[in-house]
């Protein structure tokens, strides 16, 4: 019998830390003088500042979940909640300081954002050090900017929106303590009937050790707009951990889209704690694409509420958990209106003793008549020290509803493996390909230059041993 | 305490003796049957994980006033089905049943057990079932009590190697009615179906759960619920399928089916899976929805009400399971009585 190794993702681009000179940092830990601290340092509006306090109270209340993943040994105090790169943020990568520009070239994302966006934004720990849009989507009123600027160029927007009536800072602890010290991350605009047709994309990069990430991302598609956002994430990995607690707050007017793909490629000692949320209209639509592959334990269930008639929601993931790494995702469909649907495929690949966790809500109200929903979940095992855990809701409280859920584990079938080789395909490619295979549906997904580099980036490399 | 039982809706008569408990079918080769007492019990302890929730196993271990000790001797075809008819009346409106069935290795038997009649009250109970070494099982557990009862059923089941254990659930009866059904696939090649069906009207509320736990290889499970939902009865289905390391080429299915009748229904389900073992085949379903209207036009259009067209649909659904009821008598009351009664008003 021939055994299958398939390697790990190759880190080593993502690993190279950088010497940066920092500006300004928080002390470790939390407490009211580091959000005054925060609040301070970024000169904001004294409602936000009280808005910070407030949550830090909710923060300190609020217990830390007991479910999902083990956070026993994720210590707050610990942590740097804010740390400023001593760059002041460009728009045009030139004037970015050579170490960290070097970085993000080495990622590929300057490179990007001339063949393939219309805009990128680039977050280096807790500010935004680049950030720049085509003119044409300017002239159209569509609206790019880093959070902070945003903050002070458009208040009124972002105090109605801003963690209101979306993501609640009450919603749960880590809710909680990205609202008391958010830093950086993304606001968009599109117009009524704009339709953005190339995508923007956000790019967070966590430098330091032992600092927490908390950007913020606000996106309106106002009346039958569109846009595809996508984000990239990546750290060096160090031996202390780091925190990641971003929010993301998508509004989807009626008949809008929003296309939101994500490529999460956190170190492995990096706490993923993120919390996602998408409000949709009648007749809007939000598609969640999402290729997790990094982190130490990711606990994140991007969640879609279906609030007008005909609205509709897809999530569509691969999860991949090596070595050391618990990974509990999955999606939340909350179907509020009639003739609302959704539809999850959720696809996960464990190896190396790692454990990846779908955990999904699909929930139909009262009021939600004619809902259709299909929930698939299919979990690959490559080795036996590895888990797969499945553990989908279904709560229904109306009766014209369609509804399905399938889930499925397995590891790679002799059969399939039989049969690719009676068709002249060596063990080897036939195990490449099935696993290739698996995966195609979120490759599918992306647009053309991001399944390369996601295929790029997944790199399983399969290799014949005989054993 | 289980957050998922409504606690304060359940009234419970102070204690008393429970004496109403028919046995049919007792007197065949092979079977022994006694009353349970502190003595047998003590030779059955468990460290096993199981029950709805710890309070009401406890509650039975320490007060139980009904249930058996049923001991099939090994080697032997029990022909005939063992029914326990566990009635319920005015004076018999509490019990706590404790049953215990031993069977030995390579024999084979069917137990009934019927919980019936009474209008108000308060029933919990406690099976423990091992099968041991190449036995045969079948379980059949009727709940059809009163109107106002609360009914709790707490159940372990150990299956042994090469053992095959058939288990149905008929849950039709009760105002609030919970059961879980805990298996425990230690051994070799043992194999655990449930095929069970559940019927919720008016204001019932059920919550259902099966758990198993492969932990040897080519242990095989599969466990079918179907049931329909009408007025503003409330089902929570909980199905874990949990395949522990070593467990190599198990295999496990679970699928739930639930069809809703009205708008004011509720249905929760949570099939989950743990899987630690690559070498598996497990999958699980769960859908749910109205009756087919296309299939509703046709029946009715073949000269039925829509009552009636309604009643043949969900029966088509039920019935393959409540066919598996092996005593004639209960199986025509529970199709011609309980179901019809309950879907046309």
């Amino acid at each position: 019998m021939r055994k299958e190794e398939i390697r790990e993702i190759d880190f080593s681009i993502y690993n190279i830390k950088d010497e940066v000179e920092y500006e300004f940092q928080t002390g470790k830990g939390l407490s009211k003088e580091v959000v005054l601290e925060i609040s301070e340092q970024k000169g904001e509006p004294s409602w936000m500042r009280e808005f910070r306090l407030k949550a830090l109270e909710i923060y300190e209340k609020m217990p830390m979940p007991t479910w999902g993943v083990d956070l026993s040994q994720l210590d707050i105090n610990s942590i740097v909640a804010y740390i400023r790169p001593s760059a002041r943020k460009k728009t045009s990568w030139e004037e970015v300081p050579e170490e960290i520009r070097r970085t993000f070239e080495r990622l590929g994302i300057p490179e990007a954002e001339k063949k393939a966006l219309a805009g990128v934004g680039a977050q280096y720990d807790s500010e935004v050090i680049y950030h720049n849009m085509k003119e044409s989507l300017a002239r159209q009123g569509v609206i790019f900017e880093d959070m902070d600027t945003a903050l002070k160029k458009y208040p009124d927007i972002i105090r109605e929106y801003f963690m209101t009536k979306n993501v609640l800072p009450t919603d749960h602890k880590f809710a909680a303590l990205h609202a008391a010290v958010w830093s950086g991350g993304t606001f968009v605009y599109v117009p009524e009937g704009v339709k953005v047709e190339v995508p923007l994309q956000a790019y967070f990069r966590m430098n330091a050790p032992g600092s927490g990430q908390f950007e913020h991302t606000l996106i309106i598609a106002d009346r039958g707009s569109e846009v595809h956002f996508i984000e990239g994430c990546s750290a060096p990995l160090y031996s202390v951990s780091n925190l990641h607690a971003g929010c993301v707050e998508l509004f989807i007017k009626e008949g809008a889209r929003i296309i939101y793909s994500t490529i999460e490629n956190w170190s492995k000692n990096t706490y993923n704690l993120n919390t996602k949320r998408a409000i949709v209209e009648k007749d809007g639509m939000v598609e969640w694409i999402s290729g997790s592959f990094g982190s130490k334990k990711t606990m994140l269930y991007p969640a879609s509420v279906l609030v007008g008639k005909g609205a509709k929601a897809e999530y569509t993931s691969i999860t991949f958990a090596a070595k050391g790494q618990h990974l509990d995702t999955g999606a939340k469909m909350i179907h509020l209106a009639p003739y609302t649907s959704s539809k999850i495929l959720a696809k996960s690949i464990s190896k190396d003793g790692g454990i990846s966790t779908y955990r999904g809500l699909l929930k139909v109200g009262p009021e939600a008549e004619g809902v259709k929903a299909a929930v698939t979940c299919e979990g690959l095992m490559l080795d036996d020290i590895s888990k797969s855990d499945t553990i989908p809701v279904i709560d229904i409280e109306n009766d014209n509803v369609d509804i399905g859920h399938e889930a499925k584990v397995g590891r790679i079938s002799e059969e399939q493996i039989y049969y690719l080789m009676s068709r002249g395909l060596n063990e080897e490619d036939a195990r490449a390909m099935i696993v290739r295979g698996f995966v195609e549906p979120i490759a599918k997904a992306l647009p053309l230059e991001y399944a390369v580099e996601m295929n790029r980036l997944i790199k399983l490399e399969l290799e014949g041993a005989i054993g | 305490m289980l957050k998922r039982i409504p606690w304060e809706e359940i009234q419970k008569p102070a204690y008393k003796e429970y004496n109403a408990v028919e046995i049919k079918d007792v007197e065949q080769e092979g079977i022994s049957v006694e009353r349970i007492d502190a003595n047998i019990l003590k030779n059955f302890t468990t460290d096993k994980a199981y029950g709805i929730d710890p309070k009401l196993t406890e509650e039975v271990e320490k007060h139980y006033n009904a249930g058996f000790y049923i001991k099939i001797s090994s080697g032997k075809e029990i022909k005939k089905p063992v029914v326990f008819d566990y009635i319920a009346n005015l004076q018999n409106d509490l019990l706590l049943d404790y049953n215990v069935i031993e069977v030995e290795p390579y024999s084979k038997v069917t137990v009934v057990f019927d919980y019936n009649s009474g209008e108000k009250g308060f029933k919990n109970g406690i099976t423990r079932l091992i099968a041991k070494e190449g036995s045969t099982v079948n379980i059949v557990k009727i709940q059809r009590l009163g109107d106002d009862f609360s009914d709790f059923d707490n159940c372990l089941v150990e299956v042994g190697e090469k053992a095959t254990v058939n288990w149905s659930n008929v849950v039709i009866g009760a105002h609030i009615s919970a059961f879980d059904v805990s298996v425990y696939l230690s051994e070799e090649g043992g194999s655990f179906t449930a095929k069970s069906v559940f019927l919720g009207v008016d204001s019932q509320k059920y919550d259902m759960s099966y758990k198993v736990y492969h932990y040897a290889p080519k242990t095989t499970s599969s466990v079918d619920l179907k049931g329909a939902l009408k007025g503003s009865a409330k089902a929570t289905f909980i199905g874990n399928i949990d395949i522990k390391k070593g467990a190599k080429k198990a295999k496990a299915e679970e699928n739930e089916t639930v069809l809703l009748l009205d708008k004011t229904v509720r249905s929760i389900a949570i099939p989950a899976l743990y899987c630690a073992e690559e070498d598996v085949q497990a999958n699980h379903s769960a859908s749910a929805g109205q009756l087919d209207e296309n299939k509703l036009y046709y029946v009715m259009s073949r000269g039925f009400s829509l009552e009636e067209a309604r009643l043949l649909m969900v029966q088509a659904v039920l019935n393959p399971v409540i066919d598996l009821i092996p005593y004639d008598p209960i199986r025509e009351i529970i199709l011609r009585g309980h179901i019809g009664r309950r879907i046309i008003k």
